[in-house]
């Protein structure tokens, strides 16, 4: 049965699998990040915020599974290790120390824009290679990414 | 290839500098306070972007900020927050705790009020060293960092 996906570009240079590595990177230091301000959270709307940000990190430990799996799938390798994620996704990081909601919020806010844009890239390269699969992933976390953008603003939001 | 393809892609501009330069966050922030009833901060904001222009007086540019900050911080948080991260970047504090020792030049947290508490907090970092006086100055990143609050 003939698949829509193009014969499997399974070299590690390929711009689609450099796309899910850098996605990878950024989907498991926005978990690290998500993880300790869910930890650390002090203050009025402790209980809503410590819970979201436990289904959001929940989300997100799925999620590097699957984007990992599927680099697999194309044969390649998917890069590992906190140094290595920490180093390709360049995300901010909190301090250690107190910090208010809000600014875990506002600071979460900043790392989801930047993995969607580059779930964005990944969409398209695996338009452009005609990796269908691999499209239909990035779309599906772009999708979640951009509502969890949606509810972390409109906590911000002052009415 | 690969990182051709990426660095290419209109997305990358944010992958590049995802917290931006504080010109642009404060760029930003202008044209949200071009709304109706928003002309303190709009005038704040305006005197904020000369002064980091000019590079001259860090003082000023964090007076200037946390008066923004007080003004426009309730309605405008994430933009706020994005300008204080971007200042955090920008600028250092220059700490002598006694005349005979050069400055310690240490970064800046501005999560709070006023550039008083800020002075309290660096002072609080160096209240164990043998010091008969904390002064505390403001500059622009010029110099390598030997320690952070």
């Amino acid at each position: 049965m003939k698949t829509t996906a193009a014969p499997a570009k399974t070299k590690t240079d390929s711009p689609v699998v450099a796309a899910l590595n850098l996605f990878l990177a950024d989907s498991y230091a926005l978990l690290a990040n998500t993880h300790q301000a869910h930890w650390n959270v002090e203050g009025p709307g402790f209980f809503a915020l410590h819970n979201a940000f436990q289904s959001q990190y929940e989300n997100l430990f799925t999620a590097v599974d699957e984007i990992a799996e599927r680099i697999r799938a194309l044969d390649a390798y998917a890069i590992g290790g906190l140094r290595a994620f920490a180093k390709e996704a360049g995300l901010e990081e909190f301090p250690v120390g107190a910090v208010s909601g809000k600014d875990y919020v506002a600071g979460l806010i900043f790392a989801h824009e930047k993995t969607l844009a580059d779930a964005t890239v990944l969409r398209d390269a695996a338009g452009a290679a005609n990796d269908l699969e691999t499209q239909d992933l990035a779309i599906g976390r772009i999708q979640w990414h951009q509502k969890t953008i949606w509810m972390l603003k409109s906590y911000l939001k002052s009415v | 290839m690969a990182k051709n393809f990426l660095l290419s892609h209109p997305a990358a501009v944010s992958i590049a500098c995802p917290l931006n330069a504080e010109l642009a966050v404060l760029d930003q922030l202008l044209a949200a306070l071009a709304a109706p009833g928003e002309e303190t901060g709009l005038d704040l904001a305006l005197d904020l972007r000369w002064e980091l222009m000019q590079r001259v007086e860090a003082e000023s540019v964090l007076a200037i900020f946390f008066r923004l900050q007080a003004v426009v911080g309730d309605r405008h948080y994430l933009a706020c927050y994005r300008l204080r991260r971007a200042l955090e970047t920008t600028l250092r504090a220059a700490v002598r705790c006694n005349r005979r020792e050069p400055a310690q030049i240490v970064t800046l947290r501005l999560d709070v009020a006023h550039i008083p508490a800020l002075r309290r907090r660096i002072a609080s970092i160096f209240s164990n060293q043998e010091a008969t006086l904390t002064h505390v100055t403001f500059r622009f990143r010029d110099l390598p960092v030997l320690s952070g609050n």
